[in-house]
């Protein structure tokens, strides 16, 4: 063992002395710091076995959730109750949107439609669904305003950015619509939450070709498991205007649409191109029918994401395809053939606010000295913005009719003292109605 | 062997007096050390007061003495006295007997001006041999509109009396409800608890009708178990209430270094607090699959079907107290 010396001496060159280097040197400490090494375990100590290991865990105590357990309980939807009362209630029906008297009364979903509305995972767990027998909604007058516009013959998309309070409404009547629209044999396009596209839990690429960042398996995913599901007749009705190649395969012109969308929709390098193809079609093609593309939660498209490119700057959330192309459509410089409703669900209380997509909704302009961007604002130019209000006291009456039908509140008969009340108690949004029926009443 | 009891009344210890106890003359009352009060010694002649000097001297005239134990009243003293009357001042004049006040100090009585009701319990005709003028008029009010049922003076209809106990703001939740709802309160963040507690409530609305075991008694006045998921609260107190143990056990020192279980009946509050800790502890060893209010209601649902851990819990503190029933001391 060479002697020990004291730290300046080795620091200084000339007098490090000159030792056997091994030839593996993992360790940047010196030799002569490491100090001496460890005594060797004594001879006859717990010898290393090679063998397959044993599991030394105690075989009951595995981990309390199965693989993909926990997001089945987190995303489980419950849209029936068995011990609430079940109610003729009547069904939605596309013509209900041109009578009139219809407006603020009562309507279940219908069965084939709820099956469809949940692939497009239109339905919300923070819904009261699970309190009654069936899903079924009081209808609002902006829904039979939006609705009557959707019989048009005229190729006209309305451009719609849907505004309102929490529990106002608004995806209960995006619900409604979508029903109708399934109804009619439109071809419905749905992106259930924006914030899944910003928040990072989704991978992201570059796509040289068009300069816009993509979600390739979330655009994967949504091709093949909502739109081609739910649209399977209307897109296998429509075939291919010209012939295209998505990702390897060449997709001949004559082909069903169908094919395509849920051929290629599958690789998730051709995802976005298909997603494109797909909206190019659906311009192009005079055959298609009607077109409904909704977001939820349409103010997580104006917040800046959490991704970053290669020089590790925040990427802007219109440089990424899936919320370009559907501004395209709210701008409306991409115009369905035939038509259709493009709508974007914003709320007003407890969202992530961008100052500019304030400002927008309010009609107003960027000031000149302000820093909103003005990109954003930009972007949404010539969208309608649509405010979903409270409920007045007829459709108040209908949904407290409802809950006192279902047995969720206690009264024999729904008077206009009760309905001002909760219509005061409320200011008239349909959620908290129903948790005033629901949550800890007086004995 | 011990003394008769009729003897013991005549011990020595029970006869002998008890001590008189002197006066501390050495503790000080007052804070000026310097200048202690002069003490009257005893020997000081002191005049006694007026009234007890005037009673000491009735008592051998034979003559009624004055009140000592209370002051006499200066009303009592004018009346006995007429020379006093006469130089009494103005104000006790005036209520001397015959004297007149020059209003009415009586509720008057209006024709129809005042509520009903209001002259009962007063004699008809109480207000006779009172000036007329000094009776108020009912002042006719136009304009006002009153509705069927409702008082004159409310501008809305009077709630039913009596009012319900849940009427006033800190006790508007079910008793039940609160109590639950503090204990599993923690840190003191009610209002999270409060929302544990309403989800807990709409999933007992959303779990299957209770299948009772006919080993598990369940309280008689429960309401069917068909109508319990429409009613969480019932459910929930159904629940409690029938886990609830009657009795707690405490242990008492008993002699040859024992300690005996001694049986203590509960109140109702107290038997649903431990019911509630019970069914805290059962839900928290489960498997922690879920959230708290899916575990506590999962819970209450296996309290009514008799598959709750706290159940075992119950019949052992009533074994026990069945066993220790004796131990109990009952003072007649």
């Amino acid at each position: 063992m060479p002697p020990r010396l004291p730290l300046t001496a080795v620091s200084s060159p000339l007098l490090r002395p000159i030792l056997p280097v091994p030839r593996r040197l993992f360790s940047i400490t010196s030799t002569l710091l490491a100090g001496p090494p460890k005594a060797k375990a004594a001879e006859g100590a717990k010898k290393q076995s090679y063998g397959k290991k044993k599991n030394t865990k105690d075989e009951s105590r595995k981990g309390a959730y199965a693989i993909g357990e926990r997001r089945g309980i987190r995303t489980r939807i419950v849209l029936s109750n068995t011990n609430a009362q079940p109610l003729d209630t009547p069904p939605l029906t596309p013509d209900l949107s041109n009578i009139t008297e219809a407006a603020g009364n009562l309507f279940a979903f219908p069965e084939e439609e709820v099956d469809k509305l949940r692939t497009l995972r239109a339905f919300f767990r923070t819904q009261d669904w699970r309190l009654f027998a069936r899903p079924s909604s009081v209808l609002r007058r902006q829904a039979m305003e939006i609705g009557s516009t959707m019989d048009s013959f005229d190729p006209v998309t309305r451009r719609i950015i849907l505004d309102g309070y929490k529990g106002s409404g608004k995806s209960v009547m995006l619900l409604q619509l979508m029903t109708w629209a399934l109804q009619k044999g439109w071809i419905v396009i749905n992106i259930p939450n924006a914030q899944e596209l910003v928040i990072g839990h989704t991978d992201y690429e570059f796509d040289p070709a068009s300069g816009k960042w993509t979600h390739p398996s979330y655009t994967s995913h949504m091709l093949t498991q909502r739109i081609a599901k739910v649209n399977a007749t209307a897109l296998a009705n429509l075939s291919l205007t010209t012939t295209v190649k998505l990702g390897r395969n060449e997709y001949a012109a004559g082909t069903p649409l169908l094919t395509a969308v849920s051929s290629a929709g599958r690789d998730f390098a051709a995802a976005t191109d298909t997603l494109r193809f797909l909206l190019s079609e659906l311009q192009n093609n005079p055959e298609t029918p009607k077109v409904l593309f909704a977001v939820e939660n349409f103010n997580l498209f104006q917040i800046p994401t959490v991704y970053r490119d290669p020089d590790f700057k925040i990427i802007h959330p219109h440089d990424f395809a899936l919320p370009s192309l559907f501004n395209e459509l709210l701008r409306g410089e991409r115009k369905f053939h035939n038509g259709g409703l493009v709508m974007g669900v914003t709320s007003r209380t407890i969202a992530p606010r961008a100052e500019a997509f304030e400002l927008f909704l309010r009609g107003e302009e960027i000031g000149p000295y302000s820093k909103a961007d003005r990109r954003i604002h930009e972007g949404l130019r010539g969208a309608e913005v649509m405010e979903m209000s409270g409920m007045d006291g007829e459709e108040a009456a209908s949904l407290l009719e409802y809950c006192r039908d279902t047995g969720l509140l206690k009264v024999d008969e729904v008077e206009e003292g009760l309905i001002r009340e909760k219509l005061l108690l409320s200011s008239g949004l349909p959620k908290e109605i129903v948790k005033s029926c629901v949550r800890i009443a007086r004995c | 062997m011990p003394p008769p009891r009729s003897l013991l009344l005549l011990r020595s210890q029970c006869l002998r007096p008890a001590p008189i106890r002197a006066p501390l003359l050495s503790l000080r009352p007052f804070s000026d050390k310097s200048a202690p009060p002069q003490r009257p010694s005893e020997n000081t002649p002191y005049p006694p007061h007026v009234s007890e000097e005037a009673a000491a001297t009735a008592k051998f005239t034979g003559s009624t003495p004055p009140e000592i134990d209370q002051g006499t009243p200066v009303e009592e003293v004018l009346k006995r006295d007429p020379e006093a009357q006469k130089s009494a001042p103005q104000v006790l004049k005036k209520d001397l007997p015959g004297s007149k006040r020059s209003y009415s100090t009586m509720p008057p009585k209006g024709p129809g001006g005042y509520y009903e009701g209001q002259n009962e319990g007063y004699p008809e005709g109480y207000s006779e041999g009172y000036p007329e003028e000094h009776h108020m008029e009912a002042n006719p009010v136009d304009n006002v509109e009153v509705h069927a049922g409702i008082p004159h003076g409310a501008k809305y209809p009077l709630p039913d009396l009596p009012l319900p106990p849940t009427a006033r703001l800190k006790k508007r939740y079910p008793p039940i409800v609160e109590q639950f709802t503090n204990m599993i309160m923690k840190e003191g963040k009610k209002a999270r608890a409060q929302s544990v507690m309403n989800e807990i409530l709409a999933l007992l609305r959303t779990k299957p009708v209770p299948q009772l075991n006919p080993l598990i008694p369940i309280i008689p006045s429960a309401p069917p178990a068909a109508s319990l998921p429409g009613d969480p609260v019932a459910f929930l107190q159904t629940a409690i209430d029938s886990v609830a143990p009657l009795v707690k056990i405490i242990s008492q020192k008993a002699s040859g270094g024992f300690r005996d279980q001694v049986p203590m009946p509960l109140g109702l509050r107290a038997r649903r607090r431990t019911a509630i800790v019970w069914i805290i502890q059962a839900a928290d060893k489960r498997k922690a699959k879920q959230g708290l209010a899916e575990r506590l209601a999962d819970e209450i649902l296996a309290v009514m079907e008799g598959r709750s851990k706290a159940w075992d819990q119950r019949m052992q503190v009533h074994r026990t107290g069945t066993a220790g029933r004796a131990n109990v001391k009952v003072r007649m």
